[in-house]
């Protein structure tokens, strides 16, 4: 009963999840999941910019910092008057980042994988745990160019990684931005 | 039985606190050293294990060997879940409904419930918890001026008492350094409390100066969380990193932004 309750709340009141949408079909944003493949493609690339900042870690005189859907900036603290961002690591639908004796823990889609940077310059999936992130409500989940009151379809992460939004025809979508 | 789980409780207790205070300290580069998350984390490491929640589950993972992740446990919790905090061998999980503690001590791999308690009012579940001493502070925001900062005297973690609720704009991530607290109050900057008495903190100084450094889009200059390791404290923002010197730490310098 609680959980019946607390699912009707958080679909009535959170960001993501407004009230049922119309009964027939109506013209909102629908997410374009990356192939399996394509998402679980984890490289290492030259610095990025910082564009949409995520979660934060610090182990080892580096900093970690997400990139929200994106991947990891690596920042290094040797000297930590002067910081230097060392590398990006591209992680398909990454929002969570953590550490554990020399390997990076990040969330790849719905996966949590540990990553071996120990080589400068590469980065090697260690080990993959599937769907242990089954719902992540972040701001990469939703259409981004979406306007207040706006309908799309919700984002379902055992489908895989969004790599972008379209606009479509919906039947009775159940998400919708606040109006 | 208590005679028997008093001893494996301070010993693990004792080995947690030595990783928590080697996490905290020098600037080294040893790849094997612990790590410090943030308060809006949704995954924390302690010692072996790994430990995640997603809406309404909290999974244990053994990373003895980070290389081989397993899977030891998987239990179901109220909706809503979005951050989970550790400290002294207990996990303190963040929801829009409720706060649960449970105790990592007497089995790592599966960890055992000690209480929880049940908000009287919900509000939208972005709910960092820092907890220290015998102190909880959980945060909660709505994203529109409607957001709260909770205290909780944490003497007995099967029984935390509700101490305080101070409404807030904003408030989302927090870290502390001693008798500072820092909050990341959103747009309203970053706010710096004594808390000299913990359960009675006082507002001493609000930072949004760097709101100057760009001046652009709105939300660009929101303070998200804040994560500190001495003598720096990290703050970000939607754009940026931005790296201030807590020598003073009511007295932040800011020293550089990353973007």
């Amino acid at each position: 009963m609680i959980r019946l309750f607390a699912a009707i709340l958080l679909g009535t009141i959170l960001s993501a999840c407004g009230k049922k949408g119309s009964t027939g079909e109506v013209t909102g944003w629908r997410p374009v999941y990356a192939g399996e493949a394509e998402y679980k493609m984890i490289r290492s690339l030259p610095p990025q910019p910082i564009v949409n900042a995520g979660k934060i870690a610090y182990a080892s005189g580096r900093l970690f910092m997400v990139e929200k859907n994106k991947g990891v900036h690596v920042v290094q603290y040797a000297d930590p008057a002067s910081p230097v961002k060392e590398r990006f690591l591209e992680i398909p639908g990454c929002y969570e980042v953590s550490y554990k004796g020399g390997y990076l823990i990040v969330n790849n889609g719905a996966d949590l994988v540990s990553l071996d940077i120990s080589q400068p310059g590469a980065v090697r999936v260690a080990s993959r745990l599937a769907k242990v992130f089954r719902s992540i409500q972040e701001a990469g989940n939703m259409p981004p160019d979406a306007v207040a009151g706006e309908y799309f379809e919700c984002p379902d992460m055992l489908r895989g990684v969004i790599l972008r939004w379209e606009k479509a025809p919906l039947r009775e979508p159940a998400c919708r931005t606040l109006p | 039985m208590r005679v028997s789980y008093y001893p494996v409780l301070i010993a693990s207790i004792a080995l947690v606190c030595f990783a928590c205070e080697k996490s905290i300290d020098a600037f080294s580069s040893s790849g094997n050293g612990p790590v410090k998350n943030g308060s809006l984390s949704r995954v924390v490491t302690v010692g072996d294990h790994i430990y995640t929640v997603d809406d309404n589950h909290l999974r244990s993972i053994n990373a003895k060997d980070p290389a081989k992740l397993l899977l030891t446990d998987d239990r179901e919790l109220a909706a809503g879940v979005q951050t989970i905090f550790h400290h002294s061998g207990n996990l303190y999980i963040g929801s829009a409904f409720r706060m649960y503690l449970f105790d990592i001590t007497s089995n790592p791999s599966k960890p055992a419930l000690l209480s929880s308690f049940d908000y009287p009012v919900m509000i939208e579940p972005k709910d960092p918890i820092l907890a220290f001493d015998s102190v909880i502070y959980a945060t909660a925001t709505s994203g529109i001026d409607m957001g709260i900062f909770r205290i909780f005297h944490n003497k007995d973690p099967r029984n935390p008492q509700l101490r305080a609720s101070i409404p807030m704009r904003e408030p989302r991530g927090m870290d502390r350094k001693d008798s500072t607290l820092y909050i990341c109050d959103g747009r309203y900057g970053l706010r710096i409390y004594s808390i000299n008495n913990p359960f009675a903190p006082i507002l001493v100084k609000t930072i949004d100066q760097d709101k100057l450094l760009t001046g652009d889009a709105m939300g660009q200059n929101d303070y998200y969380d804040a994560l500190i390791v001495p003598p720096l404290m990290f703050c970000y923002v939607k754009g940026a990193l931005l790296n201030y010197d807590i020598s003073s730490a009511r007295n932040p310098v800011f020293l550089y932004k990353l973007q």
